[in-house]
């Protein structure tokens, strides 16, 4: 059989804090998250299962990381927070129509 | 809840640092209030609410001078039962109207905090004076 093969690997990151995201660890997040954009990664999966609490601070690391990365043709993916009232805070800001959500990283893997 | 109203004083560094302490502060009193519907979530709500209004304090009235204080008082009153937040700072004054609500359509980097606050509490109010800011949040519980 006379054909071509090429093979396609694309680089997604899941990163999942685990801590509080407040105007004191936002800065921190953001260098980690700016690094790996730096590393020319711009596939990612931000998992928020573990974050107790993301204040404006944290949401604009959110925005930002998303602006940079659809800017260099990539994405970035929310997994939802376990803390219901964070889930509330991200629809009332209407997170939930800018960000693609999913309940789980393996979901927001598998649809990347 | 009795009648008494309970009031803990705060006086922390004009830091993000301590964010945290804020929030514990206000978790720790509404973990004491009875019968409270969505407790965890009044509590969230306050908490993000104050945590904004610090932090603007922070960055803003003392631009991230940290040898600086925020005086904080945090009660809980009742007849209407109700917990109220009032943050004290000596630092430079605010414009609300500086600050244009956020185009919720077009997730933007800036602009969350006091919108949050006013969708998140009930009442809020500032008053600049002689020397400094009065913020005084309440919410209804």
């Amino acid at each position: 059989m006379d054909m071509h093969i090429s093979e396609h690997i694309i680089r997604i990151v899941v990163a999942a804090p685990r801590q509080r995201i407040d105007a004191f660890s936002a800065p921190k997040l953001r260098e980690q998250l700016e690094e790996l954009l730096a590393s020319g990664v711009t596939r990612f999966v931000l998992d928020l299962t573990a974050v107790p609490f993301l204040d404006s601070a944290g949401m604009a690391v959110l925005v930002s990381l998303l602006k940079r990365a659809r800017n260099s043709n990539g994405d970035v993916r929310l997994v939802w927070p376990t803390e219901e009232a964070a889930c509330r805070i991200l629809r009332l800001t209407k997170f939930d129509k800018v960000f693609t959500i999913t309940n789980t990283a393996e979901a927001a893997l598998s649809n990347f | 809840m009795s009648q008494t109203v309970d009031v803990i004083r705060l006086e922390l560094p004009a830091t993000y640092k301590y964010l945290n302490i804020l929030g514990t502060s206000i978790s720790g009193m509404i973990e004491r209030v009875d019968d409270l519907a969505e407790a965890e979530i009044v509590s969230y709500n306050i908490q993000l609410g104050v945590n904004e209004i610090f932090a603007n304090i922070v960055g803003h009235a003392y631009a991230d001078d940290e040898s600086q204080r925020v005086d904080i008082t945090i009660s809980l009153m009742a007849a209407p039962r109700r917990m109220v937040v009032e943050l004290h700072d000596t630092g430079a004054a605010f414009d609300p109207d500086a600050v244009p609500p956020p185009n919720l359509e077009d997730a933007q980097i800036h602009g969350y905090g006091l919108f949050l606050v006013e969708q998140l509490l009930d009442e809020v109010e500032y008053q600049p004076h002689p020397g400094g800011n009065c913020w005084r949040l309440v919410k209804y519980l």
